[in-house]
């Protein structure tokens, strides 16, 4: 059954990846702007502009330079980008792992945390933890991502001085030898024990604040559906045939409860794959987000488009893996 | 550590000072945390961030390692060859690894001193200037830069045709046969005609670098001959700093050029980093931190203000040369129509509100180029002149005017709320449309009709890549300078302005540029004003205060030069 539900998504993607990639060169190439003039700035010739336009293959009709790009892209090359000048690709390679790093750990933070306190929350209803529970949900639902970034900023950097303003490393710092491209695992595998530290005190900020509101969603989730179970007559007969109540909760209602919870958590991806964008501009994250932003700003087409492809590449793979979890999860379910 | 450890226990046992219980529990201690420490410290280098060592330069003259000088920046830039990059980050960057023969001396735009050259000359009439170059000056790569390497440079630079090329063009149209190469040290240059303004042109942060021959001539391909992709993404210049690392969303960092034919006597960065910061509150927060030692503009009237007011701060206010205007559309609105408008413009509450004082009064021409006249008309805010002359010119109260704004830009978006509170006044209405720059840019270059575009074509500002009037209003004003051919985007027409543009471009002595330049200026505002003219920005640099060195010059936008900088300790 997981090899045919891989297959028939993996079809589904080629599908998707391709209306994404058309509607992504329409929508950049509506906009009315020439970013040959953009490279060459306002003070350019407009020869030295026409010379730019053939060197990146502006001059072509619309439909031809679609057709050049997707022909690239099977091959993995997502042509150049306007503002670094460099192949697209290369820049992914560079900026991929910064933002996988960060939304890595956002993601491992939002769960590991968000499930234990919804499920605390859930067991100790109206108490204490649940009114902090409840509080971090709604603040973390409530509060947009830049401002929370803005705020941890100033009040972590600029005014107690604990943590650094962003970056992966200060510029005093080598990054360590490049093997996965996430410093945290490349600084040990390298033995860095200091740059290890350093990378992780460099991550606490960005990460905690992209967690956030993820988080919020999670512990929601996570403690309505636990409620939802804990009312059941099964759980009820368990306790009644004598199991403990830890027992109960960790064996009978979390795994039930927790179906909506990982449908929840696999769309959080998107949640932080977005947030990213906003985290890596305040925390100055070399991550693909920046790029991304950057890309628009440029109009670079071809950065634009490749960034576009690779996140809906992550999302769709991402909720592939979340069915399959559903799939051990529950059993009966079928796709 | 972990032997004075076990020396101070073998110590106190043996003495008697502990008993055989405390004797055993240290013991154990001991034999676990020992190996522990010693393989964490093994595997820890020093420090995180090595501290640079001090080093000697030639014959026991001391040089004074400052360490790094951190730098903001909002963005860095994918061309860093000299010859084609054409914004002011590219001149930043280029600043520092690069040397043209001569550049403007301290804060003046108008005295120019020797830079790569040792010394240089012009005849009487200016038709012929001579360069002669310090002995055993070297570029990054370890080539020599002689006379023969500076005229091979100056060929790249003109038919490269990129870029800011027309800054040499105006002078040295054909590099081959006016430049000569005198000896090793020497070279010539020679003008068809007297040029004033050569030397100007030359210390122009717009081109006329030196750039390695050799460099290019080993990366030079079939197609790419003057290997432009290669100079784009390395610098091999003669400058102070070696560029290291340009990543242009994160920073540009440069290296100290052990080789630099002025030395390093003295107090003096071994390392310099530029980072890019995009967020303004980040940018504060790391000055207020001591994080970054300097930044110029880039920050929000307030935190300037802040800044200004913190004692670790030194915030420096100087003059620019460029001017910020609004373009307006000559062909939907008559002479009129445009004398009105500039008649309803709020001023003061522009300057004030929208740059924070950051503007002064001017024309087209700012105060620190040759050409302005002090004298210029300046329009005041007469709400009643202005509706006169709008009626006059088909806009009665009740009509209406639109106007472009770009989004990202804080102050355009003011100007324009404010310039149509004032324009409310009189009855008219302005409609205000924003969009982002490149869009915008594309208005203002593109070829299409002025009759499709806005009546208010947005807020613009220009200045000139050298000391030269001619060379800030040609792009912007003359009739080539429409559709692509620069930023004339009102398709403003004026042709007693097309015969003084001519003759300024050739003129041969300071009283008839001066002559030539008023009625310019006079035609340009108060006669037929195809703009209206908020004034000259002042630009501010914030350093930490224990860096000197830095004097900024007008034409030098954003710019460092980092070598004249030093760090003093307390």
């Amino acid at each position: 059954m997981i090899a045919r539900l891989i297959v028939r998504r993996l079809m589904f993607t080629v599908v998707v990846l391709l209306g994404l990639s058309l509607m992504t060169f329409t929508l950049s190439h509506l906009v009315p702007a020439n970013p040959a003039r953009l490279i060459a700035g306002p003070r350019a010739s407009a020869s030295t502009v026409e010379k730019i336009e053939i060197e990146y293959g502006l001059d072509q009709p619309l439909p031809r330079q679609y057709v050049n790009y997707m022909k690239g892209v099977v091959q993995l090359d997502f042509g150049r980008s306007f503002s670094s000048r460099k192949p697209v690709s290369e820049d992914l390679a560079r900026y991929l792992p910064a933002t996988i790093e960060l939304g890595l750990y956002a993601f491992l933070l939002s769960t590991l945390a968000g499930v234990p306190l919804g499920v605390a929350s859930a067991v100790r209803r109206d108490s204490f933890i649940d009114h902090v529970s409840r509080i971090i949900s709604i603040s973390g639902l409530a509060l947009p991502v830049f401002w929370l970034a803005l705020m941890a900023q100033f009040l972590f950097f600029g005014k107690l001085g604990w943590l650094p303003d962003g970056r992966r490393l200060p510029d005093s710092v080598k990054a360590p030898p490049g093997i996965t491209g996430l410093y945290t695992i490349d600084a040990l595998l390298a033995g860095q024990w200091s740059t290890f530290v350093t990378a992780v005190e460099h991550l606490i900020l960005p990460v905690v604040v992209l967690a956030f509101g993820s988080l919020a969603v999670t512990t929601r989730m996570v403690r309505a559906g636990m409620l939802e179970v804990l009312d059941q007559d099964y759980i009820r007969t368990a306790r009644a045939k004598g199991l403990a109540r830890p027992a109960v909760i960790r064996k009978h209602a979390l795994k039930n409860a927790l179906l909506p919870a990982v449908t929840s958590i696999g769309l959080q991806i998107g949640l932080l794959l977005s947030g990213a964008f906003l985290v890596e501009i305040v925390f100055s994250w070399p991550g693909i987000g920046r790029y991304a932003v950057n890309a628009i700003l440029q109009i670079d087409y071809n950065a634009i488009m490749a960034t576009t492809l690779v996140i809906a590449v992550i999302f769709v793979f991402l909720n592939l893996l979340t069915d399959i979890i559903y799939l051990f999860l529950d059993p009966r379910i079928s796709f | 550590m972990a032997n004075t450890i076990t020396r101070s226990f073998v110590t106190a046992a043996l003495s008697g000072q502990l008993n055989r219980r405390q004797i055993l529990e240290r013991g154990l201690a001991l034999g676990v945390s020992t190996p522990l420490i010693a393989a964490l410290m093994k595997r820890t280098p020093a420090s995180a961030a090595p501290a640079p060592q001090s080093q000697r330069w030639r014959s026991g003259l001391q040089f004074e390692d400052n360490g790094t000088l951190n730098v903001i920046i909002s963005s860095g830039t994918n061309d860093i060859d000299p010859h084609s990059t054409y914004s002011t980050m590219g001149s930043a960057i280029a600043l520092g690894s690069y040397e043209m023969l001569v550049r403007y001396q301290g804060d003046s735009t108008e005295v120019v001193k020797p830079f790569l050259a040792e010394s240089f000359e012009a005849n009487e009439d200016n038709t012929l200037f001579t360069f002669t170059l310090p002995e055993n000056v070297l570029f990054h790569d370890g080539t020599v830069c002689d006379a023969q390497a500076v005229k091979d440079s100056m060929i790249r630079f003109r038919r490269l045709e990129m870029g800011p090329y027309i800054v040499l063009q105006r002078f040295v149209d054909d590099p081959e046969s006016q430049i000569e190469v005198v000896d090793a040290r020497t070279v010539t240059f020679s003008m068809t005609r007297p040029q004033p303004l050569f030397l100007a042109a030359m210390a122009s942060s717009y081109g006329p670098f030196v750039v390695s021959p050799a460099a290019w001539a080993e990366n030079a391909t079939e197609d790419d001959p003057w290997a432009h992709e290669f100079i784009s993404f390395n610098a091999v210049g003669t400058g102070p700093y070696r560029l290291v690392e340009n990543i242009t969303t994160e920073l540009v960092r440069f290296e100290k050029f052990d080789e630099y034919h002025r030395g390093w006597e003295g107090p003096h960065f071994s390392e310099v980093v530029m980072r890019v910061v995009n967020e303004n509150s980040t940018r504060r927060q790391l000055l207020e931190e001591g994080t970054s030692d300097a930044i110029t503009s880039l920050l929000t009237g307030e935190d300037v203000q802040a800044l200004s007011e913190n004692p670790n701060l030194t915030t420096m206010i100087y003059p620019t040369t460029r001017v910020n205007w609004a373009i307006l559309n000559a062909v939907r609105l008559g002479v009129d129509a445009r004398r009105g408008l500039s008649y309803a413009f709020p001023y003061d509450e522009v300057i004030e509100g929208s740059y924070s004082g950051m503007l002064e009064r001017s024309g087209p021409i700012p105060s620190t180029v040759r050409g302005a006249d002090p004298d210029v008309f300046l329009y005041p805010t007469d709400l009643d002149r202005a509706a006169e002359l709008l009626t006059a010119g088909g806009f009665p109260a009740g009509s209406s005017f639109d106007m472009l704004v770009v989004s990202e830009t804080v102050e355009d978006t003011i100007t324009a709320q404010l310039f149509q509170a004032s324009l409310a006044q009189i009855g008219i209405d302005l409609s205000i449309t924003e969009i982002d720059l490149a869009t915008y840019e594309e208005i203002i270059f593109g070829d299409a009709p002025a009759e499709e575009k806005e009546t208010i074509l947005g807020s613009w500002e220009w200045w000139p890549d050298y000391n030269d009037a001619h060379n800030q209003l040609a792009p912007n004003f003359l009739e080539s300078a429409i559709g692509g051919g620069g930023s004339n985007g009102g398709a403003w027409v004026n042709e007693r302005f097309e015969e003084i543009m001519a003759e300024a471009e050739v003129f041969e002595n300071e009283d008839q540029l001066l002559e030539l330049m008023k009625e310019a200026q006079q035609i340009l505002t108060e006669l037929d004003p195809p703009a209206i003219y908020y004034g000259e920005t002042l630009m501010y640099t914030i350093l930490q205060n224990d860096i000197q060195g830095f004097v900024p010059n007008p034409l030098y936008l954003e710019s460092y030069f980092f070598y004249d900088m030093y760090r003093v300790s307390e």
